[in-house]
Order: structure tokens, then C-alpha cells, then sequence
């Protein structure tokens, strides 16, 4: 790496960290999470980055390079669809198969109990064994090719397996040389490491589906208790050994479905899981988690200030993020703030006044990091990018 | 079916793959630090699959 990289990968790896700790660094950091926008700017299609993973992580350079970002995720289409093929995930639609190679993957949720992956009545079997509950009979309900100890086993069940893991040794290999070309080709630093769902999340997203899992909590409320409970160790080991080994960056949780339950059901089976694994990342691990609070979390606030100080990165999506920085400003870092529709129909001026206001308010004693509200796709314009990111040189520095 | 009931970072715990050693002439440690070093990257494919994938 040339030595003016390796001086502003550091210097950028230090205004990361520090603004993270919800410190004053030497400026603003600019971390944008961009997906679909990377591969429109280098001339990609959505199938390309979607299958072709070298070109989603080349996406994501030109854009650093070309935005000066000082941390960004090193391919934010996080579903790499040659996985889902060799495995043969049945619950997303795919670029250039099942969708328009323009159009970005989409996830199908079973919308009734007969197509839900886990039944009403398999709440026990996932309690007493979570991991083998997903093997043997969630694995064979969302794969084409999976099947379950009770069937004939078939040549294409053993292949599936195989593919899988090796699938994900490669995609996992190739991420660990993405982020050093990250590094060395832009001096820019890859922002995130592990995943963090919320166990709750993981019922309604993955096992039973959003609208059976909105009976169950009134029809057999203790077992989603109990699986949210049995779901927490796991999903905190999952975190742990996917996290930044050097502790430097942290994991991220993307949360979904608790701001759609009453504040009763809140309580009871969404945050105290979810909490108790943000609390052991941080205790045990000194790993830091970016809270992407997806939609308008601003209800839950008084919950999420119980945790830890400097704990949590808070990204505010559709929430009032003055608000945030008023609430919970003094203990956590926050990032996001401008407005998606902004950067897709807005002017450069006016992404440049939104940017300003975000500085001089939200990051006026340092702990905020520049970000859109949600994840960058498509339809942002490349000249309210470079706003966004000549506003953050211009205002941003301490 | 017996449930083998592994436990986060694991998928067939050691104390399962113990016993199916007739004999072990060696150090038994070596055989479970390898045991174990593989089976977080197993336990991370299945939960892999469920919260990136």
C-alpha cells in the first residue's frame, strides 16, 4: 500500500472510531451504507452485483474512491444470489431470474400458516434444540434441494449442503479480500462486521412470518417468550464469532418488527433478548453494534437509552434524528439524517442545507457520523452524493 | 430421533463425537481443539443461512 493510503486509512479508521465512541474527532465522518446506488454509478446491472460478487465489491470502491467515504460497507447487497442458488433458498426473488436484472432481490414472506417455514405447533422443537430445529426442519422447508431426516436422502440434498458451506467459505474469503483492497486501493474502511437480529425479528422474518406470528403472540404468548429466550444465545454467538476479531468496527442490528407491537408486547418479547445481547457484545466482547433502527423507532427511545454508554452507533432512519440527539445524544453516537427521497429528487444545494443543519446540530460535539436515513439505492443522484459529501468537508471538520 | 441439543458455537457437541472413538492412543485434547475450532464455522453456516442469507 502506498503510504499516503496507509496515513489516510488511518487517519479515516481513527475518525471512525472515535466519532463510534461518541467522541470529537477531527471531522465529521462520512459513512454512508449504499447498495443498488454503487452498482448504477459503476455501470452495473442488479444482476451483475447481485451473482458477481467482485463487481459489487468493485462498485463500492469506485464510490469511495470517487466520494472520498471514509468507512463504508463492503457490499451492502448483502444476499450474494450464487449462494441462494446453490443452496436453493426458495424465499427470494432474484435480478435476472425471477425479476428484471434492474431490479434489486426481493424477499417473499409466507403471508399464511401453510406456507409459514416454522408451524404454530414446532415452538417447542425449536426451544429444546434451536440449531437443530434449523437444520432439520426449517433447512428442508426453504431450500428446493434440502431435505429432512424423516425423507429418502437424494444425491441433490448432500450436493446442496456442500455447495453452502463451501459457497460461504468463498464469499467469506473473497469479503476478507474486498476489505483489504478497501483499504489499500481507497484507504477507506470497511464500517461493519457481524449480523445482530433480534430474536423476536427472527420469528416474524424467517420462522413463522409476520402475520402468524401476530396471532401467536395472543394465542400462545408464553411459547414466542420461551423461543425468543432459547433464539438469544444462539443469536449472540452468531454475532460473536462473525465479529471484527480486532474490535475495531462494529456488528449491526437490523431492526425490524418492534415498533409494530403495542408497548405491553414490546416489552415482553422484543427488548429484553435483544438488550441482553447488545449488553454481552459490549460487556463481555467490547464489541459496539450500530442500532439501523429501519422505520421510526423514536417510541422505543426510553428503552433503548437503558443501554450501556457508548454501547450503541444509533442510525435514525425515519425518526426525528433531533430528537434522538436530544434523547439519547449524551450516550450514543448517531449517524443518518438525510433524507433518501432527498438525495433521489432533491438538489445539490438542498442536500448541502440538510447536511449543514445535521452537523451544527446533531454533530456539534462530535459523536455523528454522515449517513442517508436508509440504505442508498438507485435512484439517489450521483451530484447529491458529491453534495452530501462536499457539504461534510466543508462543515464537518472540529 | 435422540436430540443431540448443541449448544451456541456448536452443532455436534464433543462430548456426542467422544464416544464414538473406540480408542484414543494419543492426546485427546489435540482431536478436540480441531473438533471445536470447525464446529464454530459449522454452527456459523446454519445461522448464517437464517440471519444474512
Amino acid at each position: 500500500m502506498p503510504e499516503n493510503m496507509e496515513k489516510v486509512y488511518q487517519e479515516r479508521l481513527e475518525r471512525y472510531k472515535t466519532a463510534n465512541r461518541n467522541e470529537k474527532p477531527d471531522r465529521v465522518p462520512l459513512r454512508p451504507f449504499a447498495a443498488e446506488f454503487t452498482s448504477k454509478y459503476a455501470g452495473y446491472t442488479a444482476q451483475e452485483v447481485t451473482h458477481e460478487y467482485e463487481k459489487a465489491f468493485e462498485a463500492v470502491r469506485r464510490c469511495a474512491k470517487d466520494f472520498q467515504w471514509d468507512a463504508t460497507v463492503v457490499n451492502m447487497i448483502y444476499v450474494w444470489s450464487g449462494l441462494v442458488d446453490h443452496f436453493g433458498q426458495k424465499y427470494y426473488k432474484v435480478p435476472g431470474i425471477e425479476l428484471d436484472p434492474n431490479v434489486g432481490f426481493q424477499y417473499f414472506e409466507p403471508a399464511d400458516e401453510q406456507g409459514a417455514f416454522m408451524k404454530e405447533d414446532e415452538y417447542d422443537a425449536l426451544i429444546e434444540s434451536p440449531t437443530e430445529f434449523l437444520a432439520n426442519v426449517w433447512m428442508p422447508r426453504i431450500s428446493k434441494y434440502v431435505v429432512g431426516p424423516q425423507d429418502s436422502n437424494t444425491y441433490r440434498n448432500n450436493m446442496a449442503w456442500l455447495k453452502g458451506g463451501l459457497s460461504l467459505m468463498a464469499y467469506g474469503g473473497a469479503v476478507g479480500a474486498a476489505n483489504e483492497k478497501l483499504k489499500t486501493e481507497c484507504g477507506t474502511v470497511s464500517c461493519v462486521s457481524g449480523p445482530i437480529k433480534a430474536p423476536f425479528d427472527i420469528l416474524a422474518d424467517k420462522l413463522r412470518g409476520f402475520r402468524q406470528v401476530s396471532m401467536d403472540v395472543y394465542r400462545q404468548p408464553d411459547k414466542v417468550q420461551k423461543a425468543c429466550e432459547a433464539l438469544m444465545p444462539y443469536l449472540y454467538m452468531n454475532a460473536k464469532v462473525a465479529a471484527d476479531p480486532t474490535k475495531q468496527v462494529p456488528v449491526s442490528v437490523w431492526l425490524h418488527r418492534g415498533t409494530m407491537f403495542s408497548k405491553d408486547m414490546y416489552e415482553r418479547f422484543f427488548w429484553p433478548t435483544l438488550k441482553e445481547i447488545i449488553i454481552k457484545l459490549w460487556e463481555e466482547d467490547d464489541i459496539q453494534t450500530i442500532w439501523y433502527a429501519e422505520g421510526n423507532w423514536d417510541k422505543w427511545l426510553q428503552y433503548t437509552k437503558e443501554l450501556p454508554e457508548k454501547s450503541i452507533i444509533y442510525h435514525s432512519d425515519k425518526g426525528d434524528i433531533f430528537e434522538v440527539h436530544k434523547q439519547v445524544g449524551d450516550k450514543f453516537a448517531i449517524s443518518g439524517g438525510v433524507p433518501n427521497d432527498l438525495l433521489a429528487f432533491g438538489t445539490p444545494e438542498e442536500v448541502k442545507e440538510v447536511c449543514k443543519k445535521l452537523i451544527q446540530t446533531v454533530g456539534k460535539d462530535g459523536g455523528y457520523l454522515m449517513d442517508a436515513q436508509a440504505i442508498i439505492q438507485s435512484d439517489a443522484k450521483a451530484e447529491n452524493m458529491k453534495a452530501m459529501t462536499e457539504a461534510t468537508l466543508e462543515y464537518g471538520e472540529y | 430421533m435422540e436430540k443431540l441439543k448443541p449448544k451456541p458455537g456448536e452443532i455436534i457437541p464433543w462430548e456426542v463425537h467422544e464416544k464414538e472413538y473406540e480408542n484414543i492412543l494419543g492426546d485427546k485434547e489435540i482431536l478436540k481443539q480441531e473438533w471445536q475450532n470447525l464446529e464454530v464455522i459449522a454452527f456459523r453456516f446454519i445461522w448464517a443461512i437464517l440471519t444474512d442469507f
